[in-house]
């Protein structure tokens, strides 16, 4: 108790005013203030989403009009991207761990910290406003010249909205590249690093170098719709296609910034779980990093056929095919990971298990339409719908919602009730895959994208996707509210509940003010688990329950 | 239940074959990694006997095996898939063009006859079709999914497609890029006829073939005031200017292709020719795409006597023009003699003639086509001009500036062919597109315009129900 004392005591309690919230400087509480926010988001994106699969139900577009259709879908996309995905992870989990997992007592810049979270609330006022105002029907892409010249909706108020949130972004990652850098505890050398770190490591540099790349192109459309200055313009000698290379520059590299952290994080869970060091860790280190780099050269593949030459399309394809290799790499080392393991499954270790699932069938499904010649076909159908989702949805927000179990005793110092959430994350699996499986045949068969009403012969796995989004549905309010059941109600948890590894652990559950009551020293690799043996297994006492 | 749609282009079952083959390696890598988390999740559960000793040493040899076997896989896949790429992109020298405009919300297609539709796509089996698009106002994209093909069409670009379609009926034609309100309304039908029927069907669909037509928007537009031979004002002439080499006043060379045209008509100041005044007034906004295309036909058929032309093409196969020349032409005149042999005098006239021309762009050497300019002395006649000209819609009932694929008559050679239906309640809704750059009244003005419109859907609708 006492080194707690003199960290500052239990953050939980080191105010309840709302101004100790709203005005904290503290990593782990901005962490929750953005939680609450991406959850908010999360809820109005997928309130989008329920819309768009109920009336998806039938052929006709008869729930809703044609321009409510567009704005759903454009307001599921531009919330669910830039307002819940991007942040997910790194704005939450990660700047809750970092400077535990690196024994630091916080980020380097922590008044920053608070700077970006109320610019991405400040982008998030905007796309609000926007919506209430009458929504946007570009689609999250806001291709030109319709989003220029055609659309007589709020894109102004939806573009200043994602062009804050993106300086959100760019600071998140100038605070964790200078906290990593600088804030390391003794013995934490660079290759002791956990893989989460990492992993927001690279997320941090891409952050930092895409972005403004999308603030720049967004600021062109907000200059093109107020003074049409025919940058995009065709009437005006403007290039329609120009805007796609400038919007998938960053975009492109922005499914690796949701989708890097969750590679990290999956790591942390499954060697936990398997009680187990990581598979090949260099590997897994530079792997990380190729995609961080080369995941810059490949934006063109969303363009095989929006009339770019030929070559380009040959070079863009060939590395994407990169990207898989590295993918490929993490897949394997993550089963590999589970050999001679110790494994419990726990809600969390399900999580990662079905993360590494739903990631391989993205991933090889991203391979199918990184071949130009299948592309041709696939692209803008529900093929890469469906891709995608399985990228974002089936990965990010699985290792998400496992990673918020596995840490919730750590912020909270509460135990969830783990029968529950095993049911959850079973649900959510299986409701995932119903939902998003059969828009893969969808594709197959020819369904465009973003289309209201559709061909009768879609409609039986129409049908399907959207039962399965109903279950997922349920999937997903579950832990919303056994977690916050277990806020008042679920048992206290040790400073270690899972026997992990990991800085993080070694503190108190939850942490005191300034992480830490001396600054940690290390002396091992990060997956310093024993080796288990047969007599070993016997003195491991289960995982607390509720 | 199969979902894939029927194989009805060339090149569908090479795209369907790569597709089959990256679907078994990753149904075994999906199998093979689920059973291996599968075996070790039961056999190194919390709590089993299973033998866990021995260190974890460095496995530099495994890693290595699965960083490498996915990398030839990969390449493999590359090439195979880049090989396929290459033959979509390069069109046979034969294939015939067709012209498409697309616009909000709908397709309209254009023949080198005069023939023109809209949101239905007439085109004859075995025979190579190449597809020149461009849109009127924002991106669209043309997609066939029986041909397994897509291409953006693109606002103030040509954008091309080529297919050779090897299966008879109708098939959906989807647009597949967001393009505003009615986009999932935005679809149409290809009909893919057996060659002499579609003989038939052009020759009694003929208008005005596209190059007279332009001729007459030539004059309309006054044109002819500065760029006549007889004009006082100082304007570059255009007879032989298609194909040819154009120094502009900045002292770069440019290449007469239907792009330079098309721009040099919307956006005169872009490129102006070397010795002229930047006088042109833009015609933005007064001529649309169509009549662009039509004058664009109307000025190749000005610089294309055939043997001078011919010249320019081959001295043109040596410009390294940009895009189209990996692969080269892969005319054979066999194709070409195919071309005449199935395609009747009238409508092969116009085939020939639109091939020719429009195919210098692409591939600027047409050797293999020489059977078809035997035909070619015809170009400007204007025989059929008493056709008038005729936008032939897929579905004569439908409401004016919204065109469905909804005809229930329609031919089909297989269920999945069905054209599908929509809410007949959504056309009256076009009516309500209230936004600022609609072009739905657009097409009504072309309708007002057709001749014989009456008519020729009649014979249309013979043809769908044979």
């Amino acid at each position: 108790m006492t080194a707690t004392d003199a960290a500052g005591g239990n953050y939980l309690l080191a105010g309840n005013t709302l101004r100790s919230w709203l005005l904290t400087h503290d990593h782990k509480r901005i962490a929750i203030l953005y939680t609450a926010g991406i959850t908010f988001f999360f809820l109005c994106g997928g309130v989008a989403a329920a819309l768009i699969r109920l009336e998806l139900v039938t052929p006709a577009g008869d729930l809703m009009s044609p321009e409510t259709y567009n704005k759903a879908f454009t307001f599921h996309g531009v919330v669910m991207v830039w307002f819940f995905l991007v942040p997910s992870i790194p704005a939450t989990l990660g700047n809750f761990l970092l400077p535990l997992m690196i024994g630091a007592r916080d980020v380097a810049f922590p008044r920053l910290n608070l700077f970006s979270f109320y610019l991405y609330a400040g982008g998030g006022l905007f796309t609000i406003a926007c919506l209430l105002a009458g929504g946007v029907d570009t689609g999250w892409t806001f291709y030109t010249p319709f989003s220029t010249m055609f659309s007589n909706t709020h894109v102004m108020l939806a573009v200043v909205g994602v062009f804050i949130v993106g300086f959100s972004s760019i600071l998140t990652g100038i605070n964790f590249i200078v906290t990593i850098h600088t804030l390391r505890t003794r013995g934490m050398t660079w290759f002791r690093l956990p893989l989460f770190v990492w992993s927001l490591y690279g997320v941090a540099l891409v952050m930092v170098l895409a972005t403004p790349v999308l603030a720049m192109t967004l600021a062109l459309i907000a200059l093109e719709r107020l003074f049409g200055i025919g940058l995009f313009d065709p009437a005006l000698g403007g290039d329609p296609v120009l805007f796609q290379h400038f919007f998938w520059f960053y975009s492109h590299p922005a499914v690796y910034i949701m989708i890097l952290p969750a590679m990290g994080l999956v790591s942390e869970l499954i060697t936990a779980g398997a009680r187990r060091r990581i598979f090949g860790y260099n590997f897994m280190v530079y792997s990380l990093l190729g995609i961080s780099v080369v995941g810059f050269f490949v934006w063109g593949h969303h363009m095989f056929v929006a009339g770019q030459s030929m070559y380009a399309s040959i070079v863009f394809s060939i590395l994407s095919f990169m990207i898989g290799v590295f993918s490929a790499i993490k897949v394997f080392n993550w089963t590999a990971s589970l050999y001679k393991g110790d494994i419990t499954f726990s809600a969390w270790m399900i999580y990662a298990l079905g993360f590494v699932g739903l990631f391989m069938l993205g991933g090889l499904t991203g391979i199918f339409v990184a071949a130009v010649a299948l592309d041709v076909g696939l692209t803008d159908t529900y093929f890469v719908v469906s891709h995608f989702h399985y990228i974002m949805v089936g990965g990010s927000v699985m290792a998400y919602l496992g990673g918020i179990h596995f840490w919730w005793p750590k912020i909270t110092g509460r135990m969830y009730p783990e029968m529950w959430a095993r049911f959850a994350a079973i649900l959510m699996f299986f409701g995932f895959n119903l939902t998003f499986f059969p828009q893969y045949l969808l594709g197959v068969a020819g369904m465009p994208r973003r289309y209201q009403s559709y061909a009768p012969q879609f409609q039986v796995l129409n049908v399907l996707s959207s039962a399965g989004a109903s279950l997922l549905a349920v999937a997903y309010l579950m832990p919303l509210a056994y977690l916050l059941w277990s806020l008042r109600y679920g048992a206290r948890a040790g400073a270690n509940p899972w026997r992990a590894a990991g800085l993080e652990w070694k503190t108190t559950s939850p942490p005191p003010v300034r992480n830490f009551g001396e600054p940690p020293v290390v002396e091992g690799g990060p997956y310093d688990y024993p080796v288990p043996t047969a007599k070993v297994r016997a003195t491991r006492p289960e995982p607390a329950g509720p | 239940m199969n979902f894939r749609p029927p194989q009805a282009s060339s090149l569908a079952a090479s795209i369907d074959q790569l597709f089959l083959a990256m679907l078994i390696l990753s149904a075994i890598v999906v199998v093979g990694v689920f059973a291996v988390m599968l075996w070790f999740g039961i056999r190194y559960r919390h709590g089993s006997t299973a033998n866990r000793s021995g260190e974890q040493h460095r496995h530099l040899g495994i890693e290595s095996t699965w960083v490498l076997v996915p990398f030839v896989l990969f390449m493999g896949l590359f090439y195979w898939s880049t090989h396929i790429w290459r033959e979509l992109r390069i069109p046979p020298a034969d294939a015939a063009p067709v012209y498409v405009v697309a616009k909000q919300w709908m397709w309209k297609v254009q023949h080198p006859g005069g023939q023109r539709e809209i949101d239905t796509l007439h085109v004859p089996l075995g025979q190579p079709i190449r597809l020149i698009m461009t849109s009127q106002d924002v991106i669209h994209s043309f997609y066939v999914p029986a041909f397994r093909l897509k291409q953006d069409v693109l606002p103030g670009r040509y954008t091309e497609m080529w297919f050779t379609a090897t299966k008879e009926g109708t098939f959906d034609l989807f647009c597949a890029e967001f393009c505003g309100t009615d986009h999932s309304r935005m679809g149409g039908r290809v009909v893919v006829m057996p060659p002499a029927e579609y003989a038939r069907w052009l020759a009694g669909h003929a208008g005005t073939d596209l190059a007279a037509q332009g001729a007459a928007l030539f004059r309309q537009f006054g044109c002819s005031g500065c760029h006549g031979a007889r004009s006082a004002v100082h304007a570059p002439s255009l007879e032989n200017l298609y194909g040819s080499t154009v120094a502009l006043s900045d002292g770069a060379q440019v290449l007469a292709d239907d792009r330079y045209l098309h721009d040099s008509i919307l956006l005169p100041g872009k490129e102006i020719t070397a010795g002229y005044a930047p006088i042109m007034p833009s015609f933005a906004g007064r001529i649309g795409e169509e009549d662009v295309l039509a004058l664009i036909e109307y000025l190749k058929s000005r610089g294309a006597e055939p043997a001078s032309f011919r010249g320019k093409s081959e001295q043109l196969r040596q410009t390294p023009s940009g895009r189209g020349t990996l692969g080269g032409p892969t005319s054979t005149s066999a194709d070409s003699a195919t071309l005449n042999n199935v395609i009747p005098a009238k409508a092969g006239i116009h085939f020939a003639v639109g091939s020719v021309e429009a195919t210098s762009k692409w591939i600027p050497a047409f050797a293999g086509m020489t059977p078809s300019f035997g035909v070619a002395p015809n170009i400007l006649g204007p025989s059929e001009a008493e056709a008038g000209e005729t936008w032939e819609r897929s579905s004569p009932s439908s409401a004016p500036g919204f065109a469905t694929a909804a005809d229930p008559t329609a031919h089909a050679s297989s269920p999945e062919n069905v054209t599908h239906q929509r809410g007949a309640s959504r056309d009256t809704r076009t009516a309500e597109l209230g936004l600022g750059h609609s072009q739905a009244t657009d097409s009504g003005g072309l309708l007002v315009r057709a001749g014989d419109h009456g008519s020729s859907n009649t014979d249309e609708g013979s043809h769908d129900r044979d």
